[in-house]
């Protein structure tokens, strides 16, 4: 048997509360209503004659017992082996103090009310059976042992042990059918819970794929529409620039998982293919830890880097660094991009033209770093 | 013309790498400076016996066989070798341990057409030289206990990585080659300065002190 949830245990106690009630309610109502005037009328069958209140007593305590943790929303738990030995101890020490002649009569209250509190002890049918058994085996050994094997006694005492098991075993049979149900009801409840869970992650990835694709068509799309209606030329370098931008872009888009733990540098690898594409050589480094920048900040610092890189005309340098939380992205090119501005305030840029080469660098710096 | 080591006469290198083609690369690239290969091989043992215990320099490959050589690129710092570390790895964490363990520079493979033949010089003479990339490795340090470098020192290391052109860092903040050659020196030195000690680094810094690229106080 699979291990009880803390779910289907919830579940199964307020099912099971109202039969537990009704269980207690019986049990009470025997004890004080059907045993207790039996006892009054029959003390002298007992010896000593406290030995039949006694024991009723102890019953009349575990019954009570039994009501409060049904108040409480609780279960017996590994309690119960104790309580049924404590109740079948009960019924043998009442058996022995009364008197032979009077087994199986009305003075005999364990007889009837015994199997009860199996009902009450026992949720698993066949503890419960396991129980009654014992006690009527016992009991038919009492009976045996003073010489009562008379055909009227014996018909008696099994029509009373059929009459009174037969409702015990049905209670207990209630209280295990709804046990199972509360268990196929906890296990339906955790299969809608799980595929709300799987719904709600597919809203999420199909929400951000409709940002990326929007993402596109903003950038692509009018690109493309520009291309085909003769309004941009491909022989602008405007036009070429924007157009490895949405290269870029849609690169990055068909990555998907994997480059969105650094997408910085995702989005630079995929501007140095574009530029390796047209043959420019391009060394690439990095260095350092990067914190995450804001997308108008990457977009600013990735802006630089494809500025410059697409003027590279045969070989580039590229290098992404990290320095005390400030992120620093520098291209060195042989060609010349032209002046490199950034939209974001934090961000810096920087053009150093000599040597034959144009250093472009783009830094942000979220921390108060002081650029000189 | 040949380039002199220290005892006047040429420069010799050993080549400890596993792969034949590199081999032949700095090869070729040593003839053309007219340094002299006296040895080559795949395992570090080439570098301790037979001719290339004499050699000046030891062009070391980090990656021979399974992981990085770090046990035999201690024992060549610790016999007092000049150790020019040529690798493939690009990571930080891997240059900067070099310096830790001694070794005369760091270079990765990729800086090797530019870097190489100064830097064997460079480590033969006690010079410091720092690659782009190692100079990227210093100035994004993340370690707590990472030298205290200024706010200038490490710009112009930072502007090094990302140029790989004294000449663009000179003119970018407005200094001489020469003084940018100094800045990123100095922080060569507080490398070789600070750390597990070894022969090697000792003489970088003394070095450092006779051609009063730092004072006792810069330390």
């Amino acid at each position: 048997m699979a291990a009880v949830t803390p779910a289907e245990r919830e579940l199964s106690a307020r099912l099971q509360r109202g039969l537990r009630v009704a269980r207690t309610v019986i049990v009470l109502a025997i004890l004080l209503g059907l045993n207790l005037p039996n006892l009054v009328a029959g003390s002298a069958a007992y010896h000593p004659g406290w030995a039949g209140y006694a024991g009723w007593a102890v019953l009349v305590a575990v019954a009570a017992a039994d009501a409060v943790l049904v108040a409480r929303h609780r279960f017996w738990g590994v309690a119960r082996w104790p309580a049924a030995v404590l109740v079948l101890g009960v019924a043998v020490a009442m058996t022995l103090a009364l008197s032979p002649a009077e087994l199986g009569g009305p003075p005999h209250v364990t007889l009837g009310v015994i199997g009860w509190f199996g009902v009450l002890l026992f949720a698993r049918i066949g503890e419960l059976v396991g129980f009654v058994g014992v006690h009527l085996t016992v009991m038919l050994g009492f009976l045996v042992a003073a010489g009562r094997t008379d055909q009227v006694t014996l018909v008696a005492f099994g029509i009373t042990a059929l009459g009174v098991t037969s409702f015990q075993l049905a209670v207990g049979i209630a209280g295990s059918a709804m046990n199972s149900v509360a268990r196929q009801a906890a296990a339906a409840a955790a299969e809608e819970a799980e595929s709300r869970t799987a719904e709600e992650l597919a809203a999420v990835v199909h929400a951000d794929r409709e940002r990326r694709y929007s993402q596109v068509r903003a950038v692509a799309l009018p690109l493309l529409e520009r291309l085909a209606a003769g309004s941009a030329d491909p022989a602008d370098p405007g036009v070429q620039r924007a157009a490895a931008g949405a290269a870029a872009r849609l690169r990055r888009m068909f990555a998907e998982e994997g480059d969105d733990r650094d997408p910085l540098a995702a989005e630079l690898a995929a501007l140095i293919d574009i530029a390796e594409r047209r043959g420019v050589d391009v060394q690439y480094s990095q260095r350092g830890g990067r914190p995450e920048p804001p997308p108008p900040v990457a977009q600013d610092l990735l802006a630089a880097a494809g500025a410059a890189l697409h003027a590279a005309r045969s070989a580039a340098r590229v290098t992404l660094a990290g320095v005390d939380g400030a992120i620093v992205v520098g291209v060195v090119t042989d060609g010349d991009p032209g002046p490199v501005a950034a939209a974001a305030p934090q961000v810096e840029t920087a053009t150093v033209v000599g040597d034959g080469q144009t250093w472009v660098e783009a830094r942000w710096a979220p921390r108060g770093w002081v650029a000189r | 013309m040949g380039t002199e080591g220290v005892g006047g006469e040429m420069i010799g290198v050993v080549i400890v790498d596993d792969h034949p083609a590199v081999v032949d690369g700095v090869r070729v690239w040593c003839a053309r400076a007219g340094i002299a290969v006296v040895a080559a091989g795949a395992r570090a043992e080439v570098a301790l016996r037979g001719p290339g215990a004499k050699a000046d320099a030891v062009v070391f490959d980090l990656q021979l066989g399974a992981g990085p050589a770090w046990d035999d690129l201690t024992r060549l710092a610790d016999e007092g070798r000049r150790v020019v570390v040529y690798s493939q790895h690009a990571d930080s964490e891997t240059a900067l341990r070099c310096l830790e363990l001694g070794a005369a520079t760091y270079l990765t493979k990729a800086e090797g057409h530019e870097h190489l033949i100064p830097a064997i010089r460079a480590a033969v003479e006690d010079r410091p030289y720092t690659p782009p990339v190692l100079g990227g490795a210093m100035a994004a340090d993340p370690r707590p206990d990472r030298p205290v470098l200024s706010e200038r020192e490490r710009e112009v290391l930072l502007a090094w990585f990302s140029s790989d052109s004294k000449q663009l860092v000179a003119q970018r903040f407005h200094l001489s080659v020469k003084t940018v050659d100094t800045y990123i020196a100095r922080v060569r030195i507080k490398y070789a300065d600070a750390g597990r000690p070894a022969g090697t680094k000792a003489a970088l810094v003394a070095r450092a002190l006779q051609d009063g690229l730092i004072d006792l106080a810069g330390l």
